[in-house]
């Protein structure tokens, strides 16, 4: 009894202390040099209007900025822009810059800087090029102030200056006019809390403080808000594998790194040095229906495809902790302003009976369904095969390396079915499965009317109705089949404070202990 | 040497029985997997994912990240890795004593021959193996190809600078002398003296084979990996290796007896068929 | 022997064109092309074949052949599409690690092989000779990969002696850095190499111990040693020294999985990445400069054999 007495006294002693060091910790501290464990060796950019690759925006965007953000609720706020007005038709976005914000060569922001690398990122982006074809006239009011005049309205036009990768990120108009579409290298000169030291491929990319950085005069919120370079330097270090850059954290050599290995979930969560953040949901698995496939344009083979689907199995193999993976109908995650249960029913059906039924109606005669799956998401092939042979299908399945896939499946005649996964976007007009370019080649004229509307819509509650309608169509025509969603398991050194855990990561307003 | 009497010598002595044994087993276990096997070795149950090793229970050597058993599946990885051991010796050592013995004995046909084997063995063969993986694809038939293609080249150099040694003794000078057909003197005289080598060399690669198998598959190459072999589970271990050792300890244990079995077969063929060493 | 050294390195220039050629169209055959990891998973074909014009991947392969060749042929081996970086570069920053571990690698097999071989052959037929060809079986028998998972199991996680996986720069630390090279180089050298080593050695130096001219030079009265050290074991190593030889080859092809299973960020560890992201240029130069190593190991190799069998001549 004394011993569980003593116990429980400890306990709170160790609490109190815990908790008092916490409050210790809230006193921000300057300095330090900030390590960081990257998933990769490989980061093809830190010119950020060149590739929407994760990794190139998680560094580069320390050094760089758009005009707008993300608060923490995944809206849009300005960022280098200081206000702006959208006339009632909305067809005219008047945009505001920020006065006296210093680019790291120390020449200073205007309009012309803006609209320069505007036009370049849309000759670059995708995002870009849809977001500017839609833009009649950029004009330059005075130097702080620029006009677009948009053809059509366009719901999504300042969340497209606000996306964080592939954005439209603001570069000097003398860098822009030097290198035109041709990548920076390690040129790269924005208006960010820090600013690039030095790029070693392969080995290190460091940046430090910008000590003339101009922070904007609202509190941090989310990817936005007031933003301070605590600590002096930030190098990230490559650490392709999971298990070693969990233990660079554990050991203090790195003090952040994303995408640990979730199958060390527990024991990384108990341990003392590290703590654990599970971001997002960050997006969703999901299977590719080839809607150009002969055998697929049955509908009723596409119903059985999804009646056959069993996403909590797969989840399960796939991601290891239940921590990590969490099954919901919709496209959206919970928590999204466009979470929506529309078609419900049709999702994670887990029911081969009722395929086997949806088969003999449609009159299936054993024609081998191709399945094509990447090595990384070898667990979503295997176990969806054997859930497709269960209900009755031939399966012809192949897995490859993911530079494969993507070569094949840009081919109609190569597969049927493939898995992927889509990360969250702000916006569902952004998804690219919605595009008809995109490999699976889904085409619905009611769906194309309601993309339409919503491009151009402005009222959330009008959009949100057109998006419910989607989705309760990808539950019936069945462009795809949506699996579990996932978060992103990421690990800090419990040196590391202030880390705000969003989907992407960053480390302005962090500071080292 | 009557087939009768050589197969009576190699096996009638410790190594020979030992080795004999612990192959006759893994063949056995091979042809009777479907019998042997507790589970179906494909089967999932996402509900009983990396179980414990544990005789008292239904996985005797617990399940793998789709909950498979393991035992099964180790039991009929047994065919792919002596199909793949087998095939690999057989087309490697066929390939590589031609080459050798040709490249040894006809000087002209030596330096094509030879350049492109110093071509082809500036790779590293696992390399070469891989990136012809990379082309061909995941298919076990692929495996096959690749690494035969990657394991000629050194097997041939070997087999001729053995040949090329014995090519400089009497007895094939004399023989030339009394007018033998080169051919002849090839197959009579320079083919047995080289025997040794080979089989060392032959049942060297079945191991790598094996191997390599086993490192494609870890690399990313290899055959499907829902395909149970011995590769395809211990490649999947190294991650979950705190986690579930076992994953990676009992198919490299399979993988070690079969090797051991082949090696100390080749050691008793070597001992029985070198004259030099019977003498 | 100058000439012919000479025109042995005068030939290493047609086997790396084999080889680059070989590699590169192994590799462009190969379905998948590098913009599967230069866009995002999301991106459209459209955004995918722009990319592919950026770095002119839509020319014809023959285009592709002769402006990387002319690169290669001015000792320019292009640019890493992945890295970005010159693919010279990107190699020697992964040439310490595996340079490291193949030279201990090396040491250690023949530290355990020669010795072992040698021993085994003197002492034929005891209880040692059974002892160490055993060892050397086990050597032989058991996987290179397997071990490294096993001593990884043992030091790694169970006595957590050592960090389970991971590398350090040797000038950084240089303590570090070999313990982190340790077991690799350990399995590299002992699986395999030094097993064959052994058993070579053993068989050839009981082979020269049975020839004529071994018995001669008993006859002529020298002693034992003289024998034996003079004659028997400078005949006997020469089949030892193409093993060794060609033991670089098998090195560095064993570094390509130890680099992958330790995650040491060597020449191994870039080949394959190169390989699965279609990285070309890297891949292609990191293919050569393999190559250049062995072919030169090779002449040294056979250099060595002119210098120990007198019997053998290059002119």
């Amino acid at each position: 009894m004394i011993n569980k007495k003593m116990l429980v006294f400890f306990l709170c002693l160790v609490f109190i202390l815990v908790g008092s060091a916490n409050i210790l910790a809230e006193e921000p501290r300057f300095g330090g040099h900030l390590r960081v464990g990257l998933q990769s060796e490989s980061v093809p950019s830190l010119d950020l209007h060149q590739t929407g690759v994760t990794i190139t925006y998680h560094v580069g965007w320390h050094i760089l900025e758009t005009l707008f953000t993300l608060d923490e609720e995944y809206k849009v706020i300005p960022m280098l822009a200081k206000d702006y007005e959208v006339s009632d038709d909305g067809l005219k976005y008047t945009i505001w810059l920020r006065e006296n914000v210093k680019f790291h060569n120390q020449s200073t922001m205007d309009a012309h800087d803006v609209v320069a690398s505007l036009e370049r990122w849309a000759a670059l982006a995708g995002v870009g090029r849809r977001t500017l074809e839609n833009v009649n006239n950029l004009t330059i009011e005075n130097d702080y102030t620029i006009v677009f005049e948009l053809k059509e309205p366009m719901g999504i036009f300042l969340l497209n200056l606000a996306i964080p990768n592939q954005g439209a990120y603001i570069y000097p108009k003398e860098l822009v006019e030097e290198f035109g579409e041709e990548d920076m290298g390690d040129t790269i000169i924005g208006t960010g809390p820090f600013k690039l030291d030095e790029w070693i491929r392969g080995r290190h990319i460091q940046v430090s403080r910008f000590d003339d950085y101009s922070p904007v005069d609202f509190d941090a919120t989310g990817y936005g808000g007031k933003k301070v370079a605590f600590v002096d330097r930030i190098t990230f270090l490559p650490f392709p594998d999971s298990t070693v850059r969990a233990a660079a954290v554990e050991t203090g050599s790195v003090h952040q790194a994303d995408f640990a290995p979730t199958i060390e979930y527990q024991r990384l969560e108990a341990h003392p040095n590290v703590n654990t953040w599970m971001a997002g949901p960050r997006g969703f698995d999901a299977l590719m229906v080839n809607a150009r496939s002969e055998l697929l344009s049955d509908p009723l083979i596409r119903q059985a495809i999804l009646a056959a689907a069993h996403a909590e199995e797969v989840a399960r193999i796939r991601y290891d902790d239940e921590a990590v993976w969490s099954l919901s109908p919709s496209i959206f995650p919970e928590g999204s302003a466009w979470y929506s249960e529309a078609g419900a029913e049709y999702y994670n059906q887990a029911n081969p009976e009722r395929a086997r039924e949806l088969l003999e109606e449609a009159g299936y005669d054993g024609t081998p369904l191709k399945l094509m799956t990447s090595t990384g998401r070898q667990e979503h092939g295997i176990t969806f095969k054997r859930q497709l042979e269960a209900a009755g299908f031939v399966v012809e399945d192949t897995i490859v390396e993911w530079a494969t896939l993507v070569s094949r499946r840009g081919d109609p005649e190569l597969w049927d079915l493939y898995t992927t996964g889509f990360t969250w976007r702000a916006d569902p007009t952004q998804l690219a499965f919605l595009d008809p370019n995109f490999a699976g080649w889904w085409e619905h004229p009611r769906k194309e009317e309601l993309v339409e509307k919503m491009e151009i819509e402005h009222a959330f509650e009008k959009r949100f109705e057109y998006w419910e309608e989607i989705q309760e169509l990808i539950y019936e025509d069945v462009p795809l089949i949506k699996l579990a969603d996932y978060k992103t398991f990421r690990i800090s050194h419990v040196d590391l404070k202030n880390y705000i855990n969003m989907i992407d990561i960053f480390f302005w307003n962090t500071w080292l202990d | 040497m009557a087939t009768g009497k050589l197969l009576y010598k190699i096996f009638v002595n410790p190594r020979g029985i030992i080795g004999g044994s612990i192959l006759l087993i893994f063949v056995f276990i091979a042809i009777f997997a479907p019998y042997i096997a507790t589970h179906d070795p494909y089967e999932i149950n996402a509900w009983a994912r990396y179980l414990r090793p544990d005789l008292s229970s239904e996985n005797l050597l617990g399940t793998d990240r789709f909950g498979r058993d393991l035992f099964s599946r180790i039991i009929y990885g047994s065919r792919i890795s002596l199909v793949v051991g087998v095939s690999i010796m057989l087309t490697t050592s066929f390939a590589a004593t031609f080459l050798g013995l040709v490249a040894a004995y006809y000087s002209r046909v030596d330096n094509i021959i030879m350049r492109i084997i110093d071509g082809m063995m500036a790779f590293p063969p696992l390399v070469l193996a891989i990136v012809l993986m990379a082309m061909l694809g995941p298919r076990l038939s692929n495996v096959i190809i690749a690494l035969t293609i990657s394991y000629v080249p050194a097997f041939t150099r070997v087999v001729r600078s053995n040949a090329l040694s014995i090519k400089q003794f009497e007895f094939v000078d004399a023989a030339r002398s009394i007018g033998l057909p080169s051919w002849r003197i090839v197959l009579k005289h320079i083919l047995p003296n080289c025997w040794a080598t080979i089989i060392i060399m032959g049942s060297l690669r079945f191991g790598y084979a094996v191997l390599a198998e086993a490192a494609l598959s870890f690399l990313g190459v290899g055959i499907h990996p829902e395909v149970p072999s011995w590769g395809t589970i211990l490649s999947a271990g190294r991650d979950v290796l705190r986690v579930a050792p076992w994953v990676s300890i009992f198919p490299g244990i399979a993988i070690f007896l079969v090797v051991l079995a082949i090696n100390l077969i080749g050691e008793r063929l070597r001992d029985v068929l070198d004259p030099l060493t019977l003498t | 022997m100058t000439v012919y050294v000479i025109r042995r390195l005068l030939y290493l220039i047609p086997i790396m064109i084999f080889v680059g050629t070989f590699v590169f169209l192994l590799i462009h055959i190969a379905p998948g092309d590098p913009t599967s990891y230069l866009l995002s998973e999301e991106a459209t074909e459209i955004q995918r074949q722009a990319m592919r014009e950026r770095l002119g991947l839509d020319q014809p392969m023959y285009v592709q052949y002769f402006r990387w060749f002319s690169q290669l042929i001015r000792g320019d081996l292009g640019e890493s599409i992945s890295l970005r970086q010159p693919v010279s570069q990107a190699l020697i920053q992964r040439l310490e690690p595996t340079f490291i571990m193949a030279i201990l690698a090396l040491s250690i097999a023949c530290l355990i092989g020669i010795p072992g071989g040698i021993i085994a052959a003197l002492k034929h037929d005891t209880y040692i000779d059974q002892i160490l060809m055993s060892i050397a079986m086990f050597g032989l028998c058991i996987p290179n990969f397997w071990l490294a998972l096993m001593l990884a199991l043992l030091f790694g996680v169970y006595l957590g002696w050592v960090p389970l996986v991971g590398y350090t720069p040797f000038l950084e630390d240089p303590v570090q850095c070999i313990i982190y090279l340790l077991i690799p180089a350990f399995v590299l050298g002992f699986s395999g190499r030094s097993a064959a080593i052994s058993r070579l050695t053993r068989a050839n130096v009981l082979e020269t111990m049975g020839k004529d001219y071994i018995r001669t030079a008993r006859s002529k009265g020298l002693s034992e040693r003289v024998v034996i050290f003079k004659h028997a074991l400078r005949n006997a190593m020469l089949p030892t020294i193409t093993v060794i030889g060609a033991s670089l080859g098998g090195l560095l092809g064993g570094a390509v999985i130890v680099e992958n299973i330790f995650s040491i960020p060597g020449i191994g560890q870039l080949l394959v990445a190169s390989v699965h992201r279609r990285d070309y240029p890297a891949l292609q130069g990191a293919v050569i400069f393999v190559a250049a190593i062995f072919v030169l190991a090779n002449l040294a190799v056979d250099i060595t054999y002119v210098l120990i069998d007198p019997r053998i001549r290059y002119d």
